[in-house]
């Protein structure tokens, strides 16, 4: 097998068996199982803001809360990704294996990945499943494909942007405040970033709801992998969305976000100092 | 054991220190490094590196071991020159390292981890955890490994891959005396193979009976290298006498310089003779003595050991040594933008 898949592979087996997952494991499945059980339950009453009535709306709708638990798991596992070893000594060690840079950052990105996109998905075709048995009707595969793939995409650019933190990290504590930081502004504090980037521009922020916040906040949203995921699912709900963006904003803002923090977080692992 | 297996040609190194400003955030500024490192090593010695804290020892070993990149200068490894390690895999194929303390911590065994290195290393790990000493442990979450188990899992660590040149960062630390004497014979058995082998540690005693030649570091830069025995010769530093004997005054006899006396029935003289004490100067001043009616009935040349040469060389101690420091002032550098 390639080095890196092999190293990838033994990395994220060994976090799989970890008192993380251990952690991680109930939130993922009580998040994203039971949100595709109860918003594709006939009887579940929404708000009326939420429209769950097609089986990739149940998709989209319960998106948010892969936003909330898988995010939040590869920040588990990404924020001391690197910071543990350097610290205990460990990345000496490996920086000095005659691996390439390149292929040992690459590597350790996919280590951290895998532990929880692999859950993530399992998790959600089960869902899917889920979804069928409630609503009797599957989501057309296209639906499928791009939540699969955007959901892939959403915790690679997590998993880079933690590994990334990591490096810079140089002991626990700016470690955690890195990894939980990033995760807080993106999932938390997003909305507030936006209303306080639509005061300044002035665009009327007092009501969200309005044509032109709501326009301005889909160009927001390209700066936030959460916001960039979103789009794209968006793409594919139809017109209860109302948020009008060209689609190749979104798909250009999601290649940046694969591959701008890709980009960095190897250039800075290429130069790291053990 | 004259063939270079390990050279070093000019090999220098700054620090870079973040110095923000409001104006420029990422701005660094030069800190302390290594200065033009020049030696060789024979292939299959051991070579101690000392030094005071903060010389350049650890920052010269990640340089050899491809952990940080020189500024100038090059490393050649068995006749192959290579001029950044961190960029060159070959090289750092030829290299192993065993850093300072590493903490191993989780629930994964020495085992997996020797596993996880050697896909890195593109190596086997065969008997590795059988040769330092952990074939009982190899199964033992390194949670529970004592800090001498899990030096001896960095030394594993260190020899994935056979590698010819293998740098050893204090690794004494936390090994009982029993595991210090298995250390000491592995590597004697190593370098006997052909490996070379660079120490650096700060326990002079355990490294003074193992390494061949010494390398002392100070400032960032190479005071002195070479045989023990013959620094011991150049610095002078095996020129005290220690004399004792009965009956007589031996004091007037001695026309060396002396450093001490008690005389009180039996006495007790050390003599200090700027040249050393060889057999001959020696001899003479034990028949002089004896023709003399004094009974000579101790005599022993102080033997200076690896804490004095760094005494010596760096003038650290303070115990009147400094004169003899050999640190090129002029070329001490001071932090500079």
């Amino acid at each position: 097998m390639n080095p890196i898949l092999a190293l990838a592979f033994d990395d994220a087996w060994s976090k799989a068996r970890s008192t993380r997952m251990i952690i991680l494991l109930p939130l993922l499945t009580l998040f994203i199982l039971g949100a595709c059980w109860g918003l594709s339950d006939p009887d579940a009453t929404l708000p009326s803001s939420i429209s769950a009535n097609t089986p990739f709306e149940v998709l989209f709708v319960a998106s948010l809360f892969i936003l909330l638990s898988s995010t939040l798991g590869v920040v588990l596992f990404g924020f001391d990704g690197i910071s543990k070893d350097r610290i205990s000594g460990v990345l000496a060690i490996q920086l000095s294996q005659p691996m390439a840079r390149r292929s040992l950052a690459l590597s350790m990105l996919l280590g951290t990945l895998l532990p929880v996109l692999i859950p993530t998905l399992l998790l959600s075709i089960l869902g899917i499943i889920l979804i069928k048995v409630q609503m009797g009707e599957w989501p057309n595969f296209a639906d499928i494909a791009l939540f699969l793939g955007a959901t892939t995409l959403l915790l690679f650019w997590y998993a880079t942007i933690q590994m990334y933190a990591s490096s810079l990290a140089k002991d626990m504590g700016s470690s955690i405040s890195l990894g939980i930081g990033a995760w807080l502004l993106f999932t938390m504090v997003w909305l507030l970033v936006t209303v306080l980037l639509a005061s300044a521009f002035g665009v009327d922020a007092t009501d969200t709801s309005n044509a032109d916040f709501e326009e301005f906040s889909a160009k927001v949203d390209l700066l936030s992998p959460n916001g960039v995921y979103h789009l794209l699912l968006e793409m594919r709900v139809g017109d209860d969305i109302s948020r009008t963006i060209s689609p190749f904003w979104v798909v250009t803002s999601a290649v940046g976000w694969t591959v701008l923090p890709l980009w960095a977080y190897i250039r800075r692992f290429q130069k790291m100092g053990a | 054991m004259t063939e270079a297996h390990l050279r070093i040609e000019g090999l220098s190194f700054r620090h870079q220190i973040p110095a923000p400003t409001i104006r420029n955030p990422t701005k660094k500024r030069l800190g302390a490094g290594l200065h033009d490192i020049s030696f060789d090593l024979p292939k299959g010695s051991i070579t101690g590196l000392v030094g005071p804290n903060g010389a350049g020892k650890t920052t010269l070993l990640h340089l050899l071991s491809g952990l940080r990149s020189p500024d100038s200068g090059s490393i050649e490894i068995a006749n192959e020159r290579f001029r950044d390690l961190k960029k060159q895999d070959a090289g750092r194929n030829k290299v192993g390292l065993m850093p300072d303390t590493v903490r191993w911590q989780g629930n994964s065994t020495p085992k997996q981890v020797l596993h996880r290195l050697s896909l890195m290393n593109n190596s086997k790990v065969g008997d590795l955890l059988e040769l330092v000493g952990l074939s009982s442990r190899t199964d033992e979450a390194l949670d529970r490994l004592s800090t001498g188990m899990g030096q001896r899992l960095s030394l594993a660590t260190a020899l994935l891959g056979e590698p010819e040149i293998l740098l050893l960062d204090e690794p004494f630390t936390g090994l009982d005396p029993v595991a210090q004497k298995a250390l000491k014979k592995l590597t004697r058995e190593l370098a006997d193979r052909g490996t070379t082998i660079l120490i650096s540690s700060h326990l002079l005693n355990e490294l003074e009976s193992l390494v061949d030649r010494v390398i002392l570091l100070h400032h960032g830069q190479v005071v002195i290298e070479g045989e023990i025995r013959a620094i011991k010769r150049n610095l002078k530093l095996d020129k005290v006498l220690l004399l004792k004997g009965e009956k007589g005054d031996p004091l007037p006899l001695i026309s060396e310089k002396v450093i001490h006396s008690s005389i009180n029935g039996n006495w007790s003289i050390s003599v200090e003779n700027e040249d050393g004490w060889s057999r001959k100067r020696l001899t003479k001043l034990v028949q002089k003595l004896s023709e003399n009616g004094c009974i000579p009935y101790h005599v022993e040349v102080k033997t200076a050991d690896l804490s004095d040469i760094l005494e010596a060389t760096t003038g650290i101690d303070g115990m009147g040594l400094s004169e003899h420091a050999m640190v090129p002032l002029s070329k001490m550098e001071v932090e500079e933008e």
